[in-house]
């Protein structure tokens, strides 16, 4: 006696089957379509296993796939009991089933069905034909062929747009995927399929999608992008569309990924951010020259009035010094904020690195850091736009100070920044490469592919925006450079900025 | 309808072979109603779909008028002829109600 499963969504064949297999006595248990075959098969386990193909909710293909996919019904025998397996050429092997029988007049089905179980008995793999039984026996392959050939049609355009679509039924089970829900759900389809919509989204969300689908007899539900969903660290927007017209009231879902759509909006805000802040900068810079000019003037004056080693020389001397110092922070400021469509122009690399270092130079020497630096002065100019290339820098620089200081005091005595050039040759291109070699914190293997990506940020909240190294990558790109790290976690990290040299470029 | 000789060419004892027609009868009676309602509301796979399973059940029992109406009943939706194909579920209902005279039921 064997326990047998028959999934098939007309009454007359369930009834000819329960009586046909318990007449050889069998245990038959049935099923009208695939959610219900899931629902038993849950608590039980059957030796043997029809499935029709042509079913409402899940199709017996998905649930070949899904009987396959668990590892307690590995060891049932499938067959796929189908009118249409002929005219589709089904490759039912590929489904996971071991037979395939046409569906015809019960007799010739009766007598495929008994021998393919009789011969089950005896020898389990050999003597079950892989082709399908009882083809012969089929009519009107014409007709459903051109059903098929629709339904292909719609299968290609639901395989390969970009927006996932999910079929529930009424009751919210998933029945049906599309690979882009796959993908952006994240769950392998024979785990998605007979699924609780709910139990995909995070808790915080679950009220909100009950709520949606309170209201959703009277027309479709939207979750929009004004407050778009996470999954699976994606952002989501939904479109919940009930089908009215469909006996079972079927709902469609349709999701899309908005991810990089919000991030780019966010980067975009904060360009303008930095533009307006840029323009404010320049504004107060240049008014802040003027008076800057006036005190150092006549600090100058008071000094030449008093030629004598005084205090009060000494004093002004501090003044005229302290005076410069702001004179310089607003120097660097203005380079800045100056305006971004300007040329690039030929400029030297030594010049860059230096104004740029004494913006955090004093930092990092009070931070205990040793700080080197070996350029030669014979580097060849390079076509850049110089402010540009200093704000690459100062990230790079602002990054190893991090890491310098994230080092846990124990270390302290070793900890370094060594700056040096060389000049390079890669097919033909000379460029300057410019070498950062801090001993900081290093950068773990699995996010160094994710460090240039917007918003990508180790730092803690309000530390960094995540924007530095993506911005320091579109300006290298800019200028047909390439921006290299090397690191090893906990030890160091090597920051190679390499840009083409002015005459090889043009 | 001969339900000795149909039993008999299908290997079904003869009561067993009147309990699957009725059974028959009875569920295309809610698929003829489906099918009006699909009908009216020009729901093509619908269509397609109760079509082709009452077919496979009129096949499965060798009742080859059935089997030729339903199949018509496919062609005709798909080729979107939907007066042809209602006018044949009208032929398919009337005939369903000749054989509910002829078992009695």
């Amino acid at each position: 006696m064997k326990k047998i499963l028959v999934v098939d969504n007309h009454p007359v064949m369930l009834k000819f089957m329960r009586s046909l297999l318990e007449k050889k006595g069998h245990q038959v248990l049935t099923a009208p379509d695939g959610l219900s075959a899931l629902d038993i098969l849950k608590t039980t386990i059957p030796d043997v296993i029809f499935v029709d193909l042509v079913m409402p909710n899940i199709s017996g293909e998905k649930l070949c796939r899904i009987i396959r996919s668990k590892p307690e019904l590995k060891e049932v025998f499938l067959v796929i009991l189908s009118a249409i397996a002929v005219e589709n050429e089904t490759d039912f092997l590929d489904y996971g089933a071991d037979a395939c029988i046409a569906k015809g007049p019960f007799d010739k089905m009766a007598d495929n069905i008994v021998s393919t179980l009789e011969h089950l008995d005896t020898l389990r793999d050999y003597e079950i034909p892989k082709e399908i039984l009882g083809r012969e026996n089929l009519y009107g392959r014409q007709i459903s062929k051109e059903l098929l050939a629709s339904i292909n049609h719609f299968e290609a355009t639901l395989n390969n747009i970009s927006e996932g679509i999910l079929e529930l039924t009424e009751n919210l089970k998933i029945i049906y995927a599309n690979p882009a829900a796959v993908s952006i759900i994240g769950i392998p389809e024979e785990t998605l399929l007979s699924k609780d919509f709910f139990n995909l989204f995070l808790k915080k969300h679950q009220k909100k999608i009950k709520d949606l689908l309170k209201v959703l007899n009277e027309t479709q539900q939207m979750v929009t992008h004004d407050a778009p969903f996470e999954m699976n660290n994606n952002q989501i927007v939904l479109n919940i569309i009930p089908i009215k017209k469909d006996k079972h009231k079927p709902i469609l879902v349709i999701l899309k990924d908005i991810t990089s759509q919000k991030q780019i909006e966010t980067q975009l805000h904060h360009a303008q951010k930095m533009e307006a802040i840029g323009t404010l900068a320049a504004g107060v810079a240049h008014e802040i020259n003027n008076p800057i000019s006036g005190i150092i003037g006549y600090a100058e004056i008071l000094r030449e009035l008093n030629q004598k080693q005084t205090k009060e020389n000494d004093i002004l001397s501090r003044i005229i010094k302290e005076a410069d110092r702001i004179a310089d922070i607003v120097k660097n400021l203005l380079s800045f904020a100056r305006d971004r469509h300007e040329d690039k122009k030929p400029a030297n690399i030594k010049d860059i690195l230096s104004s740029t270092l004494g913006l955090i130079e004093k930092r990092l020497i009070k931070d205990g850091i040793q700080l080197s630096v070996n350029i030669p002065d014979t580097l060849p100019d390079i076509n850049v736009r110089s402010h540009e290339i200093q704000q690459v820098f100062l990230n790079i620089l602002n990054n190893a100070h991090y890491g310098l200081n994230q080092k846990p005091l124990e270390y302290s005595s070793e900890r370094f920044l060594k700056i040096n050039c060389e000049i390079n040759e890669d097919e033909d291109q000379y460029f300057i490469r410019t070498i950062f070699y801090d001993s900081g914190t290093g950068i773990p293997k699995n996010i160094l592919n994710k460090i240039c990506d917007p918003f990508f940020t180790t730092k803690p909240p309000g530390k960094g925006t995540g924007l530095g190294l993506s911005i320091s990558h579109g300006i290298v790109n800019n200028h047909k450079g390439t921006l290299i790290f090397e690191t090893e976690e906990g030890k160091y990290t090597i920051v190679m900025v390499d840009l083409p040299i002015h005459a090889a470029q043009s | 309808m001969n339900f000795d000789k149909m039993s008999r060419i299908l290997g079904l004892e003869e009561d067993e072979y009147i309990e699957l027609v009725e059974l028959f009868i009875e569920t295309s009676k809610s698929d003829i109603k489906n099918l009006q309602d699909a009908i009216d509301n020009k729901h093509i796979v619908m269509i397609g779909e109760i079509a082709h399973s009452l077919k496979g059940a009129a096949m499965n029992l060798g009742l080859d008028d059935f089997l030729e109406l339903a199949k018509t009943i496919e062609t005709t939706a798909r080729d979107g002829e939907l007066e042809e194909t209602a006018k044949t579920v009208e032929t398919f209902r009337k005939k369903l109600h000749n054989s509910v005279d002829v078992l009695g039921c």
